[in-house]
């Protein structure tokens, strides 16, 4: 049977350092670096899969409570949102209207009746400016004629 | 034995990803382990290494669309994975005192020939000399008997590349041997 080129050239590599060093002892090292403590194998699959457990819990940990943070945050957020536009809307319409209603309608009715007279007062002095004016200058008729 | 596209499919399209990842696992692990030891020699830093390889595999695999082989996609993260902590320990340390290494390692794998004692120790210290690119051409071409092709995937090399890192690693260790 032939020998593939990469079969032959892998002998021929291996002859280069066996010319060196007998084959025994690049054996013997072979099975020195072999050497594993007892049960090494079999414990490994087990013991790097607890590894990888181990390492991946903290993350999720990790983004566990960042997640709740910042649920958190959200929560206290619309809390102080809704208390604040709600005691925006008890300044603005009860309270105002509380006020209102706390005032005696004959106060009220005095207000608005002082009020009245003093615009009569005032329109009253108006026309007798107007009056007073039509008397000391004349050619105001005119003009208005 | 399911093939490691079928696993990775049934990864990328199950909630239960830890049974397909158990399988890869199993299926690769040995070779993923050997590759690193024969680069760092310890076991506790071969561990070390594993593990992040593999973490890095459990995080990537969604995203992994199969245009290569796993095996190689595999055996390129471990190799980054092995030179980054390489040039880790050497920022650290200053550098790596191999000796130590080698003559620890040497000395609890032979048992009583001396001559091959001394022979190991030698093989350990020119292999561990080598530069970080070259040692692992090194080992995938003589141990993985890995192609040439799949050797330049696996350390970001050409073809042309790796082949020449091979043979400086053989030129390298006949000096250092020399030397001893």
């Amino acid at each position: 049977m032939n020998k593939s080129p990469i079969d032959s050239t892998l002998a021929e590599d291996k002859a280069m350092i066996e010319q060196l060093l007998s084959k025994e002892a690049l054996i013997q090292f072979d099975a020195h670096m072999n050497e594993v403590p007892t049960g090494y194998f079999e414990h490994f699959p087990e013991s790097i899969l607890l590894k990888i457990q181990s390492a991946e819990k903290p993350k999720t940990a990790k983004l566990f409570t960042i997640g709740r943070l910042s649920m958190a945050a959200a929560i206290l957020l619309i809390i102080a949102s809704t208390f604040i536009f709600v005691q925006k809307n008890k300044l603005d319409s009860p309270l105002a209207s509380i006020a209102i209603n706390e005032i005696p309608t004959s106060e009220m009715e005095a207000y608005v009746n002082s009020n009245e007279w003093i615009a009569e007062v005032d329109v009253q002095s108006e026309i007798n400016k107007i009056e007073t004016n039509f008397e000391t200058n004349p050619l105001s008729k005119d003009s208005i004629n | 034995m399911q093939s490691d596209q079928d696993i990775i499919i049934q990864f990328q399209s199950s909630i239960h990803k830890e049974q397909a990842f158990t399988q890869l696992v199993k299926k690769h692990q040995s070779k993923v382990y050997y590759q690193i030891k024969k680069m760092v020699t310890v076991h506790a830093d071969a561990d070390d290494i594993s593990q992040a390889v593999w973490i890095k595999i459990w995080n990537k695999l969604d995203g992994f669309k199969m245009e290569s082989e796993f095996s190689t996609w595999l055996f390129r993260i471990a190799y980054n994975e092995t030179v980054n902590f390489i040039n880790k320990q050497k920022k650290f340390n200053g550098h790596v005192n191999i000796d130590d290494q080698n003559q620890s390692n040497a000395s609890a794998s032979t048992t009583g020939d001396p001559q091959a004692a001394k022979i190991q120790i030698k093989l350990e210290h020119s292999i561990m000399q080598l530069p970080e690119k070259q040692r692992v051409v090194f080992m995938l071409r003589y141990y993985e008997e890995f192609n040439y092709e799949k050797i330049a995937s696996i350390t970001g090399t050409t073809v042309g590349g790796a082949k020449a890192n091979y043979h400086q690693a053989v030129k390298k260790m006949q000096e250092l041997l020399k030397q001893d």
